[in-house]
């Protein structure tokens, strides 16, 4: 435990596999402060997803990890080390500590259960509360992810959304809890360009009220750029760059890095040019 | 003979689904009903065709279909008069299904008995035994699949799944040798002969009840292990499916118990694929039931279809194949609606 201040605090995390031969986390660390928004970028395969799993303890039994992270304390509880910690103490911290946002809206949804239900269902997740103020709750939570009419959409099955309602819905829950630090995984990755602006809009208002902590997970650096103070860049299983967000396009920065920055950059010139083409 | 319903199922993609909920249940409800008649009168004509086609005559010989006949040539035309067997199949068809249209079954040609009768009092055996069956299955199943899926991979899931496939792999006559010369025969621990003993008349209700089930539980196993045997692996797969499923992650992921992902989440999302094989495994169980009332001289539904088969005994074989299909059909629309019910993409195709 390096700093008691840090919202969390990631240490020479490796990750393999029983069955597999190659590790797919590599002495990965990494500190975060509370407030601060961090985007993880990198290609496909690179491990960023399996980060995030191993931050809310969601791996697949088989999975073999190493290093430390550590929750820093919140209202007299002091720092919880997730990787030792007992599966209630998990319960507490997932959803209601750390919450994540996945890349599929739609499919993170129960399709046999409604809407309303799967968010009270969050809300009252190891909770005693009325059933009455929960709902008003829940409708309040749709409110402020932007939802227009929030007790239709409540009685709405999944397979009756669009990917960006669903995306809206999955914040909500994710609300639900009042979470420090929110994981967002890919969350505009399935979305179409209008969409995604509006989501990532969204998500630009929920740190502004909430003062949420955001690790976003992402490909794509215009998303980074919009959401993020920070970048960490990862290749090949492990952490090669770790910057503020304006110093990621200067010229001595890692291959990974500069890949991304350029990709970035090519997407907005042909956006900008199939523009000028239509006019 | 679901093929007809299956197209059914696809979801299709609604422009507002929203404003067309209401009618939804409904609209698919009478949808499956009305497609359940045509597929009933192909059943009934199919049936007819064959069991006319098959060598023999009730006229020839009032058991088996087979060699020589003792009845002589005059007797012969009489008797074929008397069943109305000298008219054309097509013109038997028609009168057959204009009587059937006022529930009228005709005669046996075995006894002259009423073919409802007969068939009435064979039919509550085998149903009741049926369903019990399955509802036992059912109890034991879901249990066992859903901790072999949970413990994949383990030893006990492992014990599981060879017992499994070793049970299945015994065909149920001989199971049911076994259980007779074993269990029946020598620990002489249950009867292997028939529905009731001979004091049947004598008991109370309470022992008469007990009586009943001594006399089912062997047939009864032998209809349960090959249901179990299939059904685990099946619920275990499924299982292991849905929890691979991104809303199970999810739903851990936003802090909810162990229990209650598992319960509210994955069990109804992995009961939805039973519920359709519960529609195919009805018929299958009446099915095998021939060979397992006939081996333990049950007086149910599937023997009298073989004595009436062996006896060319038309009406009560037609009045059978109306009441399995009626059953069958009926399983299948009760099975697709409980589906619609249980599943909201169904509703809306």
């Amino acid at each position: 435990m390096k700093s008691t201040s840090a919202l969390i605090d990631v240490a020479d995390l490796s990750v393999r596999y029983a069955r597999g031969e190659l590790p797919v986390l590599r002495d990965v660390s990494f500190s975060m402060d509370p407030g601060e928004s961090i985007a993880l970028v990198g290609d496909s395969g690179c491990g960023k997803s399996t980060l995030a799993l191993t931050m809310m303890r969601l791996l697949p039994a088989d999975a073999m990890v190493r290093g430390s992270i550590v929750l820093g304390e919140r209202g007299g509880s002091g720092p919880i080390d997730i990787l030792g910690t007992d599966e209630r103490t998990m319960q507490s911290v997932r959803g209601k500590r750390i919450a994540m946002v996945f890349q599929n809206p739609i499919g993170s949804l129960d399709p046999v259960m409604r809407v309303g239900d799967q968010i009270l269902e969050v809300i009252l997740a190891g909770r005693k509360s009325a059933r009455s103020a929960t709902r008003s709750k829940a409708l309040q939570l749709l409110e402020r992810v932007g939802i227009a009419d929030p007790s239709r959409l409540a009685r709405a099955w999944p397979h009756e959304l669009s990917g960006g309602m669903a995306q809206r819905v999955t914040l909500a829950m994710a609300l639900a809890g009042e979470p420090e630090l929110l994981i967002a995984d890919e969350p505009t990755s399935a979305l179409d360009g209008n969409v995604q602006a509006q989501i990532v809009e969204l998500i630009c208002e929920c740190r502004r009220d909430s003062g949420l902590s955001l690790l976003l997970i992402t490909h794509d650096m215009a998303v980074a750029d919009a959401l993020a103070s920070r970048v960490c860049v990862m290749n090949e299983n492990r952490i090669v760059d770790d910057l503020p967000i304006e110093a990621a396009n200067a010229s001595n920065r890692h291959a990974a890095t500069r890949r991304l920055v350029e990709a970035a950059a090519s997407k907005r010139q042909k956006v900008a040019a199939t523009m000028d083409g239509g006019r | 003979m679901t093929s007809c319903g299956l197209d059914c199922r696809t979801p299709t993609p609604h422009d507002n689904p929203l404003q067309h909920r209401q009618n939804g249940v409904w609209h698919y409800l009478l949808k499956r009903i009305l497609l359940t008649i045509p597929t009933f009168v192909g059943i009934v004509l199919l049936t007819f065709v064959v069991i006319h086609l098959a060598p023999g005559s009730p006229a020839t010989g009032t058991v088996g279909g087979f060699g020589e006949s003792g009845v002589s040539a005059a007797n012969h035309d009489r008797l074929r008069e008397h069943f109305e067997l000298d008219a054309p199949v097509t013109k038997r068809f028609g009168r057959w299904i204009m009587r059937v249209a006022c529930f009228d079954f005709g005669q046996s040609f075995a006894d002259g008995q009423p073919v409802s009768k007969r068939i009435i009092e064979r039919v509550y055996p085998t149903l009741i035994l049926t369903f019990s069956i399955i509802v036992i299955a059912l109890l034991i199943v879901i249990p066992v699949a859903a901790y072999a899926a949970l413990n994949a991979g383990g030893f006990v899931d492992k014990v599981i799944l060879g017992a499994c496939v070793g049970l299945y792999a015994i065909p149920p006559y001989v199971f049911g040798m076994l259980l007779i010369l074993v269990v029946g025969v020598a620990l002489d621990w249950f009867p292997f002969s028939g529905l009731t003993s001979e004091d049947h008349a004598q008991m109370n209700g309470w022992q008469r009840l007990v009586d009943l089930i001594n006399h089912s539980v062997l047939i009864g196993a032998c209809i349960l292990y090959p249901l179990v045997a299939y059904l685990v692996p099946f619920v275990r797969a499924t299982m292991l499916a849905v929890l691979k499923e991104d809303f199970v992650r999810a739903a851990f992921a936003r802090g909810l118990s162990r229990r209650r992902v598992i319960f509210r989440h994955v069990l109804p999302n992995t009961l939805r694929p039973l519920l359709t094989v519960m529609g195919l495994i009805v018929p299958a169980v009446l099915g095998g039931s021939v060979v397992l009332e006939v081996m333990f001289s049950w007086p149910g539904m599937g023997r009298l279809l073989y004595e009436s088969i062996l006896q060319r005994d038309y009406p009560v074989i037609m009045g059978m194949t109306v009441l399995s299909a009626v059953i069958v059909l009926g399983v299948t629309l009760i099975v697709d609606v409980l589906y619609a019910l249980a599943d909201p993409r169904v509703r809306y195709a």
